[in-house]
């Protein structure tokens, strides 16, 4: 009985790794396709900072027409385009960081951070200032009405005498600015349905820690209809259907968020989910004329829409057969459809045409990038030079099976080259299919470098129990151990040197990079850290007392959501253990070269903890480099810190595993160094001390020679 | 009387006329471009010298039209008595000012209290009379100017400088100004005499000449000080003008940057945790806290001593704090008109101190604004058009200034340091409780510079009290360091000594020249003044060797004004109140006695004597 339970335990073991096999077997396809490319032509830094000319691309209902902004900085434009290829220029300057057509195709709703316009799209006249936006009320676009034809749904606060809110209002503004309040109520509210007739017939709000759904009588009385809390997600769709009934981007009933569709009796019943059963429903599109969900988009290690019937299901398998292996987001319109391409060897995205009738396609909005700098005209990456964005699964000792991402330099044996671990912020974030990212990834894979992007537990986008898996072990527990384990199954996949091993990242990447510095240091040789806080709890404490703590209490209280993610701050024991773990508590720990960028603005991880654990680090002699950009926040776009950030990132690594050195940093460039560069450890110092030398300046201001 | 009070207004009447009408033009210019009746106190400065100087320059014409001996002789053989004369003469001067300074101002003050929706209060509504005794006292300055002794006839002027530095504020204010007014009307009429230039005669007349003549040489000394001061700069050894400063001074200690001064604080430290906060403020942002309250403005004041005006450019209206009803007065920005009142809350409750707009800070929205007044930042909501409360400092404490601090705020009042958290800042129900408090550990009115730098586990904060090291009134200057932990203890780090930059004697020269002028100017500089809670210093002991120096020169004074004073012509009891006056006044009555009081006579032949006529 013994023996047989054994076998049939073995049979069963078996029988659920067929599929990792299956996956080890096309990931091993994979590196020999990239080992047999073409080796690619080494790029210089700033053509990895390349901005796009066109963004916010739109589709009218109509499918005859698109919206865009074209130009960058204060030289943005917002332009119509016809399918036939004419365009013209309808504002010459905006600010706009949103496109929405009214449901009825005449007129463009331009959101920027501060106001929202309504926009003539066809030749009538009318434009005007709908709202402004922001404020002490935190008015808040949230859609073009999917009932009435021209008309946009705000939402706003009103506010008590001492400043803090009142009531949360709902309200619907029309093309001629004229205000209709469609709700009022305490609680915050997070979506809404209409019906037909544009009546409200569906409310959401966030009460307490719960999200809950009222079905609202045309006598405005209030019933609950549904709602989720635990950490569930249950977005309510904007449109009822037909039949009066709601739908949700829901995961109510299990664990990945797929589409749902609330019945009279109650229940709910899938409409739409992903097929491989791994990835969340990331995104919804809507059918141009009814309204309603039409295709639903998903992320998981693949990039995947699926239409909500089989005719859409046949549009989309024939665009997905047309853009094979791109991750590619519909607009439908009624005669055409928009599609935007992207990949992960594919530097920005390219626009197309699709006509549903006779399944063609046409390219638009070719419009070459821009430099990062000064707006100077530019060029795309070439993708054959880039490197592909692999998928990459491991199991981890726990049992449980992990995802993420590969780039290996072409033409390079994988095996014989540096291995760079980019762990990604949050840590509740992801790093998704086909997306070439923020251009990191594929600098250092240029510099012949390979990169391993994790999703280690915690992750968002593989369902409810992938984030929550991580239970709150955010220290030396069983998410570092997750990215650790993943480094050494790609490993012992036959990529990456293991004498030569870094660990880069963001946030909590930089914070998993000075644990990994800390923790393993026999795997990690190196580490490079943007913004990371020294200690987690620490961190999160501290936030309690700030403002940000507001501002990510939008939906539910931060301490709230803090502890249903298994980090409750009032917990002496799960916060003292997290601090135990810290880098900052076991600085004498870190024996390898780290780099450290951070922001002076940072309003996430506090600059305070940041320099007190380098401070702690240059006082114990460790060989560590920091910069501070003082007006930077906890992101940096300026194009000028990107590319000190690429170039501190490249040289860091380049020291231990002898790399080839980094292009000079321009007269620009080195200025920003000189000018916020606070300590210069090891091999980093000799770089600055070219820096300094070049410049006949004397040394940065606060650099403090390396140790 | 009456006929040379009518001569004297003809003989100036075009002259007025055209000054009131000048006057008028551009008061009625500058009220286009501002709102003069809220100003601060350099513009009252710069309208107060202009009337002082009218009133000075028509006295020394008046006068000096009169003093010729047959001017004179002609002016007063009449048969009128003198004071009657002096009155006529005095009467027109004052109308003549009535009609050209004060007619304008009060039409001004008309027009803006029924011709705008300014406003306009008793503070507003007393300037002219301000500045009808202001040019009173200037004239009388200029009248005294040519009828007493030249040797010191410009004292005077001792009275308007009075009214220049006076603390007082408001219709405390008038009263000095009164004061001095009805002083130099009384030496007016003492050299108002047949025998211009004769010394006063009675005890009370000698007094009232005397105590101005005394402050005059008393300034006069301490202006050859600054003489002296000046040639120290030149010579390049003045420490405030070396390149490179004494080493150790307080000089050194104020041109230090925030963190180099936090690094010296800290040199003498001997906590475990030393060597890591140096190195932590090496890499650190030391922040400095502002402190947008300079000084402390009181109600009804006639110069705005903070600004109390500030802009909502979301609803377009202009706010100004109403000393009469406490609360802020709006306008429409684009078109005048009044556009209510804020008050604080939902009631409008009446501010308990003086309000001053406070710039704005980060996570406000657009049109906000802070606010404080008294103990209490507030922050003007745009939105609502409220004013709600947001940090308070205990009562009995002034709330000087906030700065933003790694998503925290740093509040300054005069006796403490605190943190407040930023979360519930900008949206509570009622200001939260500030997470630490640091008492300063010394006087506000001594305090140069507070630098806070933050550390993993709470702050260190620095204290300088450098302010007025430099001068008598200031504490030996000292730098210290606080550690508040994250449980908000407060531990000292290091206090150091700074060393003195200026000698010892150059900062007593106001006392030791005369201690006691030095008392009579503190005395009428704060005449009616309130207290200023800002301005309290921890005042060190004069030195030994100051005293001994004043005792010295006193004594020099006793003996040479007594020598002096047996030799000049007045009374027994005149020499001995002199000759005292000099023992206890020093130097400035010695140089009074030889002013005032003129030689005996000498008598060509003493053994001639009287013979009979026959």
């Amino acid at each position: 009985m013994t023996t047989f339970r054994v076998w049939l335990g073995a049979l069963g073991a078996l029988v659920l790794a067929i599929p990792a096999f299956a996956t080890d077997e096309a990931f091993e396809l994979a590196l020999r396709a990239e080992r047999e490319r073409p080796w690619a032509a080494r790029f210089e830094r700033d053509a990895f900072l390349v901005r796009p000319a066109i963004a916010d691309v739109t589709m009218s209902p109509d499918g005859k027409r698109f919206a865009f902004i074209r130009g960058v900085d204060d030289r943005r434009g917002l332009w119509l385009a016809a399918i036939d290829g004419t365009e013209r220029q309808v504002l010459a300057s905006t600010d706009a960081t949103g496109i929405a057509w009214t449901r009825d195709g005449r007129w463009l709703l331009v959101v920027s951070a501060r106001r929202l316009f309504a926009v003539a799209a066809a030749g009538q006249g009318g434009s005007r200032l709908l709202a402004e936006l922001g404020g002490a009320e935190e008015r808040a676009f949230m859609d073009a009405d999917p009932a009435r034809d021209a008309a946009a749904i705000v939402r706003e606060r009103s506010l008590e005498a001492a400043g803090s809110t009142r009531s949360w209002r709902l309200v619907r503004i029309d093309n001629e600015g004229r205000r209709e309040l469609l709700a009022e109520t305490p609680d915050r509210i997070g979506g809404y349905a209409l019906d037909g007739n544009g009546r409200l017939a569906f409310l959401q709000v966030m009460h307490d820690d719960r999200m809950v759904t009222w079905r609202l009588d045309a006598d405005g009385a209030r019933h609950e209809a549904l709602h989720c809390e635990e950490m569930h997600r249950c977005g309510l769709w904007p449109r009822l259907d037909g039949e009066g009934r709601p739908w949700f981007a829901s995961d109510i009933g299990g664990s990945l968020r797929r589409l749902q569709r609330l019945e009279r009796d109650g229940t709910l019943s899938d409409m739409l989910a992903d097929p491989r059963g791994e990835a969340d429903l990331a995104d919804l599109v809507a059918d141009p004329s009814s309204g309603l969900p039409m295709l639903g988009v998903f992320r998981g290690t693949v990039a995947i829409n699926r239409g909500i019937d089989r005719t859409t299901q046949a549009h989309i398998d024939a665009i997905e057969r047309h853009y094979r292996g791109r991750a590619v987001t519909l607009q439908p319109g009624r005669s055409h459809w928009l599609v935007v391409e992207r990949g992960g060897a594919l530097q920005g995205a390219r626009y197309h045409l699709y006509d549903p009738v006779g399944g063609h396609f046409s390219d638009i909005l070719d419009d070459m990038p821009r430099r990062a700098r000064d707006g100077g005209m530019a060029q795309w990456l070439p993708e054959p030079a880039m490197a592909r964005q692999l998928p990459f699964s491991w199991t981890a000792s726990d049992g449980m099976r992990l995802h993420g991402f590969v780039r290996v330099p072409p033409g390079l044996d994988p095996a014989g080259v540096p291995l760079v671990a980019m762990i990604h912020g949050g840590p509740w974030g992801q790093v998704a299919p086909e997306e070439f990212g923020t251009g990191y990834a594929q600098f250092l894979v240029n510099r012949g470098y390979a990169v391993f992007e994790p999703n280690f537990r915690g992750s968002t986008g593989f369902g409810r129990d992938y984030m929550l898996a991580a239970k709150g072990d955010f220290g030396n527990g069983r998410v570092q151990q997750d990215i650790v384990e993943g480094t050494q199954a790609l490993l012992a996949a036959g990529v990456g040197d293991e004498s030569r091993v870094g660990i880069v990242g963001a946030s909590f990447g930089g914070y998993s990079t000075l644990l990994g510095l800390t923790w393993q240091s026999e795997l990690f040789h190196v580490g490079v850290a943007l913004v990371p806080p020294a200690d987690f709890a620490w961190d999160l404490t501290w936030i309690t007392r700030t403002r940000e703590a507001q501002v990510l209490s939008a939906v539910l209280p931060f301490e709230r959501w803090m502890s249903l993610v298994a980090l409750d701050l009032g917990d002496r024991e799960r916060m003292g253990s997290l601090h135990m773990q810290s880098p900052l508590a076991n600085a004498a720990r870190m024996n390898r070269p780290l780099t450290i960028l951070a922001g002076g603005d940072d309003q996430r991880v506090a600059l305070r903890g940041v320099l007190g654990y380098v401070a702690r680090l240059t006082l114990l002699g460790k060989d560590v480099t920091l910069l501070v950009d003082p007006v930077a926040g906890h992101q940096n776009e300026r194009a000028v810190a990107r590319e000190a950030g690429m170039y501190l990132m490249a040289e860091a690594l380049r020291g231990p595993f002898d790399g080839v050195a980094e292009t000079p940093p321009d007269p620009t460039l080195r200025e920003y160094l000189m000018d916020n560069l606070r300590v210069t450890g090891g091999h980093v110092a000799s770089a600055a001390h070219g820096i300094t030398t070049a410049s006949s300046a004397t040394p940065p201001a606060l650099a403090k020679d390396g140790r | 009387m009456r006929d040379i009070f009518k001569a004297e207004w003809l003989r100036y009447r075009l002259w007025i006329l055209a000054y009131a009408v000048g006057h008028l033009l551009v008061l009625a210019f500058f009220n286009r471009l501002v709102d003069l009746g809220q100003q601060p106190i350099n513009v009252r400065r710069l309208f107060g010298a202009v009337y002082a100087i009218t009133g000075i320059l028509l006295g020394l014409h008046q006068m000096g039209t009169w003093r010729r001996p047959n001017q004179w002789i002609n002016l007063l053989h009449r048969p009128v008595a003198p004071r009657r004369i002096a009155a006529g003469l005095i009467g027109a001067g004052a109308v003549a000012l009535l009609a050209g300074v004060v007619l304008p101002l009060a039409a001004i003050v008309a027009w803006q209290a029924w011709g705008t929706p300014r406003i306009v209060e008793l503070r507003q509504a007393i300037l002219p009379a301000a500045a009808l005794l202001i040019a009173l006292c200037g004239y009388f300055a200029g009248a005294y100017g040519l009828l007493a002794d030249r040797r010191y006839s410009a004292a005077g002027l001792v009275l308007l400088a009075w009214i220049a530095v006076a603390d007082a504020s408001g219709p405390a204010a008038l009263a000095v100004q009164a004061l001095a007014c009805l002083w130099l009307l009384a030496m007016v009429l003492i050299a108002f005499r047949p025998d211009l230039g004769e010394a006063p005669r009675s005890a009370m007349a000698t007094v009232v000449t005397a105590v101005p003549v005394q402050m005059a040489v008393y300034m006069l000394l301490l202006l050859a000080g600054f003489v002296g001061e000046l040639l120290w700069i030149m010579q390049g050894t003045h420490p405030n003008n070396m390149s490179t400063p004494p080493r150790g001074g307080h000089v050194e200690a104020e041109r230090m940057s925030g963190r180099e001064r936090m690094i010296a604080g800290l040199a003498g430290a001997t906590s475990t945790d030393a060597a890591l906060w140096r190195e932590q403020v090496v890499l650190s942002d030391v922040h400095e806290l502002d402190r947008q309250v300079r000084s402390i403005g009181t109600r009804g004041e006639l110069n705005n001593t903070m600004p109390i005006e500030f802009d909502d450019p979301e609803t377009r209206s202009h706010w100004t704090f109403s000393h009469g009803r406490m609360r802020f007065e709006g306008t429409g920005l684009a078109d005048g008109r009044p556009a209510g009142e804020l008050g604080i809350g939902g009631g409008n409750v009446a501010f308990d101190a003086v309000a001053s707009p406070a710039g704005v800070l980060p996570g406000i929205a657009k049109g906000d604004a802070t606010i404080i007044a008294g103990n209490t930042l507030y922050q003007y909501l745009s939105a609502a058009r409220r004013v709600v409360p947001r940090v308070s400092v205990p009562h009995g404490e002034w709330l000087l200034g906030t700065t933003p601090i790694g998503g925290s705020l740093a509040v300054l009042s005069d006796r403490s340091v605190y943190v407040v958290d930023g979360r519930h800042l900008l949206d509570g129900e009622t200001p939260p409780v500030p997470r630490y408090r640091v008492p300063i550990p010394g006087e506000p009115g001594d305090l140069y510079t507070t630098e806070l730098v933050e550390l993993v586990d709470g702050y260190l904060v620095s204290f300088t009290f450098t302010q007025r090291a430099h001068t008598m009134l200031g504490a030996p200057p000292y730098q210290t360091v606080l550690w508040v932990d994250d449980a908000g203890r407060v531990t000292p780090v290091a206090t150091h000594a700074l060393h003195q930059d200026f000698p010892t004697f150059y900062r007593y020269t106001a006392w030791w020249a005369s201690p006691v002028m030095y008392r009579v100017r503190e005395m009428a500089a704060g005449l009616f003044a309130p207290v200023d809670p800002l301005g309290t210093t921890a005042i060190p002991p004069i030195p030994g060797s100051v005293r001994a120096l004043a005792a010295v020169l006193a004594l020099l004074s006793l003996c040479i004004g007594g020598w002096v004073a047996w030799r000049r012509a007045s009374s027994l009891p005149a020499r001995a109140a002199w000759t005292l006056g000099c023992g206890i006044v020093g130097i400035p009555a010695l140089v009074g006695l030889l002013l005032i009081v003129p030689r005996r006579e000498g008598i060509v032949d003493d053994t001639v004597h009287a013979v009979p006529a026959t």
